[in-house]
């Protein structure tokens, strides 16, 4: 059961992140492609999970955790830089 | 006592002249004095036993994997160099004690002139001819010291430059030659090369070797063509001229020859090219040497002349020429240093060496005008002196040999030629100066110099007289040692005693020496007494040559060489006149004219290849690297593939994708810097999740963590500049870029694919197996970092700490313009810093701090560890600098970050030195177990420490960098003084 539900979810993951790259490519603007980058880092963390799940080892958890922890602070500072362009001031 | 004292206290010598300047300058020459004293004391206690023909050799290791050893050897001929370079330095040093002026720093010289006497002695003792080569580069940098010692002077700094340039391209080609040589053989020791002289000249190598070796010798002795630095040099004070031009620096060229005389003589090319460069560097130095009118000039081509003769006689093919060279060695360093001296004495008495100046000084200063005398009658081979004896075995020799097969008579025809010019020169030196008129538009009034000034000279002249009457009894035994280690066999030579009849007049005249020349300063003199005893009671072995062999041919050049001398000088002005017609070339102008072309040239290549264009620097380095990797990538045997293939499943393929296709984004993007942020973030993401899959946690866990930083750092960066990169390229050139990047790009491929496919040792087992009871953890890429490689991680943080404060230095002295509006002329928004993020920010900062603290404490077993916790750490406090801005963090955190950097290298290396106090090496762990109640059994590791000096330095480095960066808008931004 478990193997079919992870088979299923890396399916739709990846299917995600293609569709996460579309959108990062074509834009139009800037804040389509950090949005994009961002949504990428979270289906990363699910892919990671994922792979933990299906060898069942809590190895992986720490990477999961450091992107989700982490992973938004590059996220917060393209946004700091769009509003003003300097990012520690 | 072991001979490497003698280098040491000579060593500890070159600093007391410094130190001991300001206690007056009789004082400092003294205390100067005390460190070649003692090293001359030294070996005139090894005396007996050496001139009893034993070798004193000394070894110390140093890298013996590499054949590195410290070794020493004191020989016959190291013995006589040594008693030289000694003897005469310590002369030297009380006649600059009054050369120099009051305004001179003399304390500097005499440390220069230690310097130069310790790398000359250097060069003589070593048995290792590394170590030989290393003194003999010391001496070319240290005579360039002393001889630009008046750097105020152009001529100095020129003579300076010459003297470096040629004997330093000598010295190169000396360290090849010497490589060789020590490459036939199997070993740098001095001892077993001298002892395996047949296996050398057999070698097919030995023309090559032997060419280098001669090509360093006659560049140091100033042999044709090489002769020309030598006058130059005389810009140099006196006292350093009659050091250099005597006992050592052109004399180290001929101790060269010497040592490796049993080893490279007796082949066709070397009596050849030694005795051919001999004979043309004598008979040029000596006709030259006449028509110079300074004085110092013509003991310049006078020394070239004579280094000619000895030259020659090493290059001739029998024995006793040998011995003859070693002989005259001696004679023309003493003669040579009083004649230089005397000449500085003239000079510094009368304001002038020019000697059409000069002339009937002798009713000024009849003293010096005797010792003068004395020591050119010397120069000149009159009989009874020095100069003589060696000179008449010289000319006995040429007459024996048979270098140059049939055309071997011409030897003795131009010795004699030269005799008779070294004659007229030497009369000119005497009659010019001291008798002939009067003196002409001199400055000064000249007058006899300071008592202790004419000393030094008054010994070697003593010396010139006494071994010219009784060689036997000066130097016999002395010579006789030096001989056999050059020759290493039986001496050829006979002994007989001198005639009775033949030694009264010449005890009378001795006597005669006495009363004029050491009575009156033996009555007053006590520093003198101490200096003379000491080279006079040295110099006390047998004696083995003789002076009288009846009426014979030598004895015939000898007096053909006196009176054509005299006829020569007394129709000079009709040579003077012949001269006269050709140009003088300045050899000065000479060689800056080929030391310009030189720099031109190397100038011309040197911007050829870095002209500022990054894009070019980064062309030549990858063609580079495809030329070098891509010949063993064709070597290997695709046949001996044999890994199976694996499988793929579609999430990699699609992560795959996913990396190629953004890369690929971020170079069609690469013009709008921004975006191209983005697209490469999405690379080093998926970079991050394959490191995880292939089992990497460690590197994932740090490839997110610097992923996150390189953001930051390169956010701010781009705030200060263009938005967007201009298209510049020509079209030819972005076809060569492609191409050169395509070609990259499939080499790093095929490597890759190498590695998959090919059969690989690798040592990742020997960690594995190796970490738990090695390094008391189970997660082997920490224990490699803090335990196995512990060395490379201190360096590794180092070298981080040092990037970060030069980084920070660099900063604060930046001042850029902040740019007003976006790329699309928008003005900022004014909200600067949005609550929620600030809010959420500051939440996030125990949770990180807690994340970290976790990661650093598990990372000996469990991936993580003080690197990547550092890097955690930091992120959370840049986070805090972007939410909330510079002025809320910096009341808030009190850190230094310079401080926290040294205190994390401290404590890392502090960890590393902990081990020395239970006797094991350097950085060795130490780990046991505990049982802690609540918690459970842990296990502690001093390697825990360790790692809390990474997370120090980590965390201090990182902040400093963008913290320095960012507070570049703020009011604190760093300042120079800070």
């Amino acid at each position: 059961m478990l193997d079919i539900a992870v088979v299923l979810v890396a399916v739709m993951l990846c299917i995600a992140l293609i569709l996460n790259l579309w959108r990062l490519i074509i834009g139009p603007h800037v804040v389509d492609r950090i949005l994009a980058l961002d949504t990428m880092y979270i289906n990363s963390i699910a892919l990671i999970l994922l792979y933990g799940i299906y060898n069942q080892t809590p190895l992986y958890f720490e990477a999961a955790l450091l992107i989700a922890m982490l992973g938004f602070v590059s996220s917060v500072a393209f946004g700091k830089y769009l509003l003003r362009g300097d990012i520690i001031e | 006592m072991s001979l490497f004292w003698i280098t040491a206290i000579l060593l500890i010598g070159v600093l007391i002249p410094v130190l001991t300047e300001r206690l007056g300058r009789t004082v400092n020459t003294i205390f100067t004095m005390l460190a070649p004293a003692i090293a001359l004391a030294y070996i005139i206690s090894l005396m007996p036993a050496v001139l009893a023909g034993e070798v004193v050799t000394e070894y110390l290791e140093w890298i013996p994997s590499i054949g590195l050893t410290l070794s020493m050897r004191l020989d016959g001929l190291a013995l006589m160099f040594a008693l030289l370079i000694l003897g005469i330095g310590l002369l030297i040093i009380l006649y600059a004690r009054y050369y120099l002026s009051e305004k001179e720093a003399v304390g500097r010289f005499f440390s220069y002139l230690i310097l130069f006497m310790t790398a000359m002695l250097s060069i003589v003792l070593s048995n290792n001819v590394l170590q030989m080569w290393m003194a003999w580069e010391v001496t070319s940098i240290s005579s360039f010291l002393l001889i630009s010692f008046w750097s105020s002077k152009s001529e100095s700094r020129k003579g300076a430059r010459m003297a470096l340039t040629v004997t330093g391209a000598g010295g190169l080609a000396l360290l090849a030659g010497l490589l060789l040589v020590s490459d036939m053989v199997g070993s740098y020791e001095l001892s077993v090369i001298l002892a395996s002289g047949d296996l050398i000249r057999e070698h097919a190598l030995y023309p090559v070797a032997l060419i280098l070796i001669l090509l360093g010798a006659f560049t140091k002795s100033a042999q044709f063509p090489f002769h020309f630095w030598l006058p130059h040099a005389m810009a140099a004070p006196t006292p350093v001229s009659a050091y250099l031009h005597s006992a050592t620096m052109v004399k180290a060229g001929i101790f060269l020859l010497a040592r490796m005389y049993p080893v490279l003589s007796g082949t066709e090319m070397w009596f050849l090219i030694v005795s051919m460069t001999g004979l043309i560097t004598m008979l040029l130095g000596a006709y030259i040497a006449l028509f110079k009118h300074d004085l110092k000039g013509l003991l310049a081509y006078s020394t070239i002349s004579h280094l000619g003769l000895i030259t020659l006689l090493l290059g001739l093919d029998t024995k006793l020429a040998a011995v003859a060279a070693l002989f005259h060695i001696m004679n023309h360093a003493i003669f040579k240093a009083s004649l230089f001296m005397a000449a500085g004495i003239i000079d510094h008495e009368s304001g002038t060496r020019d000697m059409r100046k000069l002339g009937g000084l002798w009713h000024f200063m009849p003293y010096t005008a005797t010792l003068a005398m004395v020591a050119a009658a010397s120069m000149a081979g009159v009989p009874l002196l020095n100069g003589f004896l060696s000179k008449e075995m010289f000319l006995a020799e040429t007459l024996h040999s048979s270098a140059l097969g049939f055309i071997s008579w011409m030897i003795p025809v131009l010795a004699t030629l030269a005799a008779i010019f070294a004659v007229a020169y030497s009369l000119r030196f005497i009659h010019d100066v001291f008798f002939n008129g009067e003196p002409k538009e001199l400055v000064k009034t000249p007058h006899e110099p300071p008592r202790y000034m004419k000393v030094p000279i008054e010994i070697l002249v003593v010396l010139c007289v006494l071994i010219g009457i009784f060689p036997n009894f000066m130097i016999g035994g002395l010579l006789e040692a030096a001989s056999s280690s050059v020759l290493m066999s039986e001496l050829p030579y006979y002994i007989h005693e001198p005639p009775r009849y033949m030694k009264v007049p010449i005890e009378i005249l001795v006597v005669l020496c006495v009363l004029i020349g050491i009575f009156p300063n033996f009555m007053i003199g006590g520093l003198l007494e101490a200096a003379s005893s000491s080279v006079l009671m040295s110099e006390l072995p047998y004696y083995s040559l003789s002076i009288w062999h009846g009426f014979n041919l030598p004895l015939l050049m000898s007096a053909i060489a006196i009176s054509g001398g005299l006829l020569v000088y007394a129709y000079r002005s009709h040579l003077y006149r012949f001269q006269a017609q050709f140009k003088e070339s300045d050899e000065k102008l000479i060689f800056e004219g080929a030391i310009q072309r030189l720099v031109a040239s190397a100038t011309r290549a040197h911007d050829g290849l870095n002209n500022g264009s990054l894009q070019r620097y980064i062309a030549a380095l990858l063609l580079l690297t495809i030329a070098i990797t891509t010949i063993p990538l064709i070597n290997i045997d695709t046949a001996a593939t044999n890994s199976p293939d694996q499988a793929v499943s579609g999430v990699e393929i699609t992560a795959a994708f996913i990396l190629c296709l953004s890369a690929i984004a971020t170079v069609i993007f690469h013009r709008k810097r921004m975006v191209a942020l983005i697209t490469i973030s999405v690379v080093g993401l998926i970079v991050s999740i394959a490191f995880a899959r292939f089992s990497a946690p460690d590197l994932a866990l740090t490839q997110l963590s610097v992923e996150v930083v390189t953001v930051i750092l390169l956010m701010l960066a781009l705030y200060f500049l263009p938005q967007k990169t201009p298209s510049e390229s020509s079209p030819s050139r972005v076809v060569r870029d492609v191409a050169i990047a395509a070609a990259l790009g499939g080499l790093v491929a095929t490597i890759n694919y190498a590695f998959i496919t090919q059969p690989l040792d690798t040592i990742s087992e020997f960690f594995l197996a190796n970490s738990k009871t090695g390094g008391g953890g189970t997660n082997a890429v920490n224990v490699i970092l803090v335990d196995f490689r512990g060395l490379d991680t201190l360096g590794e943080i180092l070298v981080l700490g040092i990037a970060a404060l030069g980084i920070f230095n660099l900063l604060a002295r930046v001042r850029l313009a902040m740019p007003s509006a976006n790329e699309n002329g928008l003005a900022w928004s004014e909200d600067r810093h949005p609550p929620i993020l600030a809010i959420i920010s500051q939440s996030l900062l125990p949770l990180a701090l807690l994340v970290s603290f976790y990661i650093f404490l598990r990372g000996h077993n469990m991936p993580g560890g003080g690197f990547i916790a550092g890097l955690i750490t930091a992120v959370a406090l840049i986070q805090q600098y972007i939410a909330h801005g510079v002025d809320w963090v910096k009341p808030r955190i009190k850190v230094d970050y310079q401080i926290l950097i040294a205190l994390g290298v401290l404590i890392a290396t502090l960890t590393g030195i902990g081990s020395w106090f239970f006797d094991r090496p350097f950085m060795t762990t130490w780990f046991d177990y505990f049982d802690i109640p609540l918690i459970g059994e842990i296990e502690l590791a001093s390697a825990l420490i360790f790692d809390l000096g990474v997370y120090l330095t980590v965390i201090g480095a990182t902040l400093l960098i963008l913290a320095s960066l960012g507070k570049l808008t703020s009011s604190h931004r760093p300042t120079p003084e800070e």
